[in-house]
């Protein structure tokens, strides 16, 4: 396992984070999780430029500080200043221009991109085409051709149908985050929920 | 015959079908993150790729063009006829476009991705549409490792086109639809069910012309077959009750629907300055007493198209072979509307 801090050395400690009644635990590399352990305590001048001159304990250790960000709804940590390795994108990038690097990207920010794809794809996984089998394109043109009749409310009776309404619940879960419009995504979220148990 | 000029299946109700396919290569970071070193060298692949494939034999049928050789209304012009995206007008987004005879076949090089292949076609015909750029994206795909993953299939750089990189869309003529103010509520049930709904310009633009363009959203977790089948399926019911709406237009009040389309015929045929927005607006009422039969004598399917890909602002420009200002653009596009309207179509048919 890699140092969820430096993202470079093996993790081999574990530690316990603990602030406002939420937990974080986080897997460390020896250097960082002593890094960590002097900011808890005696806040060495490396890190002085995070804190405010009152820095008065422990308590006030946030994941943000470190680069991370804890994640309430999703109950994940975010890794936001990670670079990936391949390009130099960071997340932070994608989350503002909408773009990935490179091909490594998807893996890189893999945990991020799956809550990303939910939100905007029918599904997480590839069921198309192959690189180097050529298309049916003679059966899919039968398949287009083949019209069917459905009436068009069909559409609007399916997009009503839990799994799609789930979808549709969503997209504008995600539109409202967008919009930073947190009453509305809370009062998604809470159906979602709902829908989903 | 340039493809857009032609009829093609559905013409009344459905004016042309594109589907865009975007691929990346596997060794290279997307064009967001290129060096010009790099920008360079997948060019040079891409386009040697491509002129090794049979299917750019004899050159002569494709033109090969650097962007950054052309002036603005150049770019403008072929933005008008959907050959360069918006994205591409913009100074160092993409280097090259390469275009075949018809100009329904096009790819372009470096824009968001690497490869965008594009081909279009007149009417309703994702079938073939498909069948065009799928041929150009396999052979290069047999000569170039694209950007691939098992579980995320062909990688983009936004994660709203992978998979599939399959973006199919129609561009509707829905005069009945939107008269009967039907449209809001299918435009709705069309963002609900995953698909994108634009005016005629895409993103952002307004509705004009009574055209609607609808596109996929959805390009992960769908096969390219389900993907093209569930659009076409959409669009069948679409031309249905687009087709009840125009016969309820027409029963509503025949008299005034045939008022409306003369008088936009006598605007066409007589204005000496016209905007481009009056004149889409007028040619689209044209556009619905042909398909109704209010209006038949001297005027042509094939007429209307012509104009519609001709009266863009650099379009114009370019028939006219200079840059013109405001007042002129306005009574060049007069001129040419009343030319073609009273021209030889009017004989023939």
């Amino acid at each position: 396992m890699i140092c969820d801090q430096c993202n470079v050395n093996d993790a081999s400690i574990q530690m316990r984070l603990t602030r406002n009644g939420e937990t974080i635990d986080l897997n460390l590399c020896p250097t960082c999780a002593a890094k960590m352990q002097t900011v808890g305590g005696a806040l060495p001048s490396l890190f002085d430029s995070f804190f405010s001159p009152s820095w008065p304990s422990s308590d006030h250790l946030t994941p943000a500080m470190f680069g991370l960000d804890f994640d309430r709804e999703q109950g994940q940590l975010h890794r936001q200043t990670k670079a990936c390795p391949v390009c130099g994108q960071r997340y932070e990038d994608f989350r503002k221009t909408g773009l990935l690097g490179c091909a490594a990207c998807y893996e890189t920010f893999k945990p991020w991109l799956e809550q990303v794809l939910k939100r905007v794809q029918r599904d997480t996984r590839h069921i198309g085409h192959r690189p180097g089998l050529a298309a049916n394109t003679e059966s899919s043109s039968e398949d287009v051709n083949n019209k069917n009749q459905k009436d068009i409310e069909g559409i609007s009776a399916k997009a009503a149908e839990p799994k799609d309404k789930l979808s549709v619940l969503k997209m504008e879960l995600s539109q409202a985050v967008e919009a930073e419009d947190y009453h509305r995504a809370a009062q998604l979220r809470d159906q979602i929920q709902g829908l989903e148990a | 015959m340039a493809w857009y000029i032609e009829n093609g299946p559905k013409q009344e109700t459905v004016l042309s079908t594109r589907v865009r396919i975007a691929r990346n290569l596997q060794e290279m970071p997307f064009p967001n993150r290129m060096n010009p070193v790099q920008e360079s060298e997948a060019e040079k692949l891409i386009e040697n790729t491509f002129l090794s494939l049979d299917m750019s034999k004899p050159r002569t049928n494709w033109s090969i063009v650097r962007l950054e050789e052309l002036g603005k209304m150049q770019k403008l012009a072929l933005a008008e006829k959907h050959l360069l995206s918006k994205r591409m007008l913009e100074p160092g987004c993409g280097k090259t476009l390469i275009i075949n005879k018809a100009e329904n076949l096009s790819m372009m090089i470096l824009e968001e991705d690497h490869i965008r292949v594009q081909a279009m076609s007149a009417g309703l015909d994702l079938a073939k549409a498909y069948k065009e750029a799928t041929n150009l994206t396999f052979n290069l795909e047999e000569k170039i490792p694209m950007a691939w993953s098992d579980d995320y299939g062909f990688l983009t750089a936004c994660p709203t086109n992978t998979g599939t990189g399959l973006r199919a869309s129609v561009m509707l003529f829905l005069p009945g639809l939107i008269r009967t103010d039907r449209m809001r509520y299918m435009t709705d049930i069309l963002g609900k069910a995953g698909y994108a709904v634009r005016g005629s310009s895409g993103e952002g633009s307004k509705i004009m012309g009574y055209r609607i363009q609808i596109s996929n959203q959805l390009t992960l977790g769908l096969s390219e077959e389900e993907i093209l089948r569930d659009l076409q399926h959409l669009v069948d019911n679409l031309i249905e009750k687009e087709e009840e709406s125009r016969i309820k237009l027409l029963q509503a009040d025949k008299l005034g629907l045939e008022d409306k389309v003369f008088r936009s015929r006598g605007i066409l045929e007589n204005a000496r300055r016209i905007s481009y927005e009056e004149a889409v607006n007028l040619l689209a009422d044209l556009r619905l007493g042909l398909s109704l039969g209010l209006i038949s004598e001297g005027l042509s399917l094939v007429s209307l198209n012509r104009l519609d890909t001709n009266i863009g602002n650099a379009s114009l420009q370019q028939i006219c072979g200079k840059a013109l200002i405001d007042c002129e653009l306005d009574e060049s596009r007069a001129r040419l509307i009343r030319e073609e309207l009273k021209g030889p179509d009017r004989r023939t048919r």
